[in-house]
């Protein structure tokens, strides 16, 4: 029957795409929202949660189904406990996306703070890491994979750098804490954005190299 | 994802069998939709057999076979007495736990069913062996050979003869009757594979000790334990979430 | 079930020994005319005229062969294995069947030649019919038998008819088979005739001394024809065996 699970395995992988894509374009959204001050865009990230949601249960659903019924072993085991794990991530990612979103809406209340330097370079950042966690799975690609905990430990630096900035900021004016709070959630989201992508990695290297690398000397 | 369909084939209510003094069903009640794979499980001598066998009347064979309750074929009940008990399994067909060729050669143990039907008309009848053989995966392997004996072929391929056999009657259900029993590991994936591709036309019933092969299988199973349908619903739900105790110790192992 | 199995045999066992009874006192109560073989009454002196009965013998051997053979079939196929008919049919031809045909020649040897001195077709046809029938039903009843039961489902779940599943599949199956079965009496039959011969033949030389006792020789022609069929009965078997 390995040629009847090869095929629901495809399908499955199709729709954890799917998710994925409906995830990545949620996050640019989120981002562009952010920086460009855009309503609308949030509006619409927080919509499309939903269909997210929905995604993520049926493939589990599906999960499921294929184990109890083909109890698989070796690489389609692999595979299906990672799919499970993936399709969690990815619609906690989405999640992060909208609460992302709604950060952007709450800003839009207060006037503009002064831009942070960083703020343009860790959203590239995490950006590119989603879509590489996602070509790291459609190519089996075990280094890309590995090297988004790499990456991670770049996001972290760059998000404890701009807690600094931002302690730094709402001690001279103490007025905005409002908005400074606001912030500090926003940059926390986007750090997490980073954590998912790289344990979509990790469990994209368990796939290909049958080899657990979650909590083995974690790069910060 | 099973597509869920109303159209039943077979309607079973309140079936009860005796074989002399021993009653071997307990009050059957189920459908078998059309178009989907439905499986019995259960262990040794819990009547699976006995099931499949009062659905296209083979008990007649049986001396004291004694039945109550309703089967439906496509709404009309298939022990009514007018009804021809040979127009019956006809139109469901059976695949035994053994393989059983005729001693006949390959091309006239597809034709078998065929000829029974008066049809003699041999273009009709080449075309009726290819395409049953084509369905039953078997064609390739024995188109250069069809007049010799199925001696010649393996257990597996013997059990998709007889699949074909089955299929050239073009019946309207397809009983399996623990096909797998005598296949070894490589040839039972082959037909697994078989029964999947005719579910597209055929209303297909499995029967198998085997619970993993249940569980690959089909869409819809029913688990039967000492003549009783213990449990009977979708696949997944009898293997993820079965609602019976008894069930459950069944498809986990620890029964039977 | 043992009981009942138990009941069918001394059910057949009493109707073996009533068929005997009659045998006995049909075959006393005929003529009885000293030192002579009477045919109808008339005195047969010469081993020609047993010879010529053998022969006729051949037609009814053949009858009685296809009779016994359309028995089997109904036995088999048609009548229920649980019936009571079924059972005691069974049992009696089952008891028939077992006893040696050399009992069977001597017990016609004696009566025809010993006792009554009178040759009839009837007397034979009865004798025969001892030696062939049951034998013969009992064979081919076990032949059939054999048939795997699964080949006939298999046959019947493809909408096959009764007739239809005999003519192609237990027909087919078991003709080696029942062809042997078919040997094996004829030989027996022979060996029996040669047996009968050489009784009359001593009788009739014991009455009639102008004529040398030259029997052995048509007796050994009997009996080596008789080993004759039963190596081609052998033949048939090897051939099912195959
Ligand atoms: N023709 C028959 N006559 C009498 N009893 C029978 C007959 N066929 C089956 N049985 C009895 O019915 C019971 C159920 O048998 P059945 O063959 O249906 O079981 P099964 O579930 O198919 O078992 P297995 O997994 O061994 O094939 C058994 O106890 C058996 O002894
Ligand atoms: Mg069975």
């Amino acid at each position: 029957m390995q040629h009847y699970l090869e095929s629901e395995l495809k399908e499955l992988q199709h729709q954890l795409l799917k998710m994925g894509g409906i995830a990545e374009n949620m996050l640019r959204d989120a981002i562009q929202s952010v920086l460009n001050r855009n309503e609308d865009l949030a509006l619409r990230v927080i919509a499309i949660d939903d269909t997210v949601d929905k995604l993520e249960n049926e493939i589990e659903a599906r999960c499921i189904q294929l184990i109890a019924r083909h109890q698989p072993v070796a690489f389609e085991l692999r595979y299906l406990t990672m799919a499970m794990k993936v399709n969690r991530n990815i619609e906690r990612l989405a999640d992060k996306c909208v609460s992302i979103a709604r950060r952007s809406l709450e800003l839009l209340e207060f006037p503009p703070m002064q831009p942070f330097v960083d703020l343009p370079s860790i959203t590239l950042i995490i950006q590119e890491m989603v879509k590489d966690a996602l070509d790291a799975l459609v190519n089996r690609n075990a280094e890309l994979a590995r090297e988004l905990r790499e990456r991670d430990g770049k996001v972290n630096t760059i998000y404890e750098q701009m807690v600094r900035e931002l302690c730094t900021l709402l001690t001279d004016q103490p007025q905005l804490i409002q908005t400074g709070i606001s912030h500090l959630l926003l940059f926390r989201h986007l750090e997490r954005v980073g954590d998912l992508a790289a344990n979509i990695g990790e469990e994209v290297y368990y796939l290909v190299e049958g080899e657990v690398i979650r909590h083995t000397n974690i790069p910060r | 994802m099973p597509q869920q369909s109303n159209l039943s084939t077979l309607h079973i209510s309140e079936l009860n069998v005796w074989y002399g003094k021993n009653q071997i069903l307990k009050n059957l009640t189920f459908d078998v939709l059309s178009k989907q794979v439905t499986a019995f499980i259960g262990p040794s001598n819990s009547g699976k057999t006995t099931l499949v066998r009062c659905l296209n009347r083979l008990n007649d064979l049986s001396v004291d076979f004694r039945h109550t309750g309703n089967i439906l074929f496509k709404g009309k009940n298939i022990y009514a007495s007018k009804i021809n008990a040979s127009e019956i399994t006809k139109q469901i067909g059976m695949i035994f736990q053994k393989p059983i060729p005729f001693s006949k050669s390959i091309y006239d143990n597809v034709a078998y069913g065929v000829r029974i039907d008066g049809i003699k008309d041999t273009i009709q009848l080449d075309d009726i062996v290819e395409d049953s053989l084509r369905k039953a995966q078997l064609w390739d392997e024995v188109c250069d050979n069809l007049q010799s004996s199925p001696d010649i072929l393996s257990n597996g391929q013997q059990q998709q003869l007889c699949v074909a056999r089955a299929l050239a009657g073009n019946p309207e259900v397809l009983i399996f009757d623990e096909p797998c029993e005598q296949l070894d590991a490589t040839e039972t994936p082959k037909l697994e594979a078989i029964v999947q591709s005719l579910k597209t036309q055929y209303t297909l019933i499995f029967v198998t000790n085997k619970r993993r092969q249940a569980a690959r299988v089909s869409d819809v199973a029913g688990f039967l334990c000492c003549g009783e349908l213990v449990e009977f619903g979708q696949t997944e739900q009898i293997f993820t979430n079965p609602k019976d105790k008894r069930t459950e110790d069944y498809v986990t192992g620890r029964l039977g | 079930m043992n009981r009942s199995n138990l009941l069918y045999n001394v059910i057949a066992i009493v109707i073996l020994a009533l068929v005997l009874f009659m045998f006995w006192n049909f075959a006393a109560s005929t003529s009885y005319v000293e030192g002579k073989i009477t045919s109808g009454g008339v005195v047969i002196d010469t081993l020609s005229t047993i010879y010529g009965y053998l022969y006729g013998m051949i037609p009814i051997c053949c009858v009685l062969i296809l009779f016994s053979l359309a028995v089997a079939f109904y036995l088999e196929e048609w009548l229920s294995h649980r019936s009571w008919q079924y059972r005691i049919i069974e049992r009696i031809i089952a008891i028939f069947a077992c006893i040696p045909s050399l009992v069977y020649g001597l017990f016609c040897a004696y009566f025809i030649v010993v006792k009554s001195q009178q040759i009839s077709y009837l007397t034979l046809t009865i004798a025969v019919f001892f030696i062939v029938v049951p034998v013969t039903i009992r064979t081919t009843q076990q032949v059939i038998q054999k048939v795997d039961l699964s080949v006939r489902e298999a046959a019947y779940a493809l909408g096959a008819k009764r007739m239809r599943v005999i003519a192609d599949h237990v027909i087919p199956n078991t003709f080696p088979m029942i062809l042997t079965g078919i040997f094996t009496t004829i030989s027996r039959v022979l060996a029996i005739a040669a047996l009968f011969i050489v009784i009359c033949g001593w009788k009739i030389t014991e009455s009639n001394s102008k004529h040398s006792f030259d029997i052995p020789n048509n007796a050994i022609v009997l009996l080596s024809s008789a080993l004759l069929f039963s190596v081609i009965s052998c033949l048939f078997e090897k051939k099912k065996s195959l």
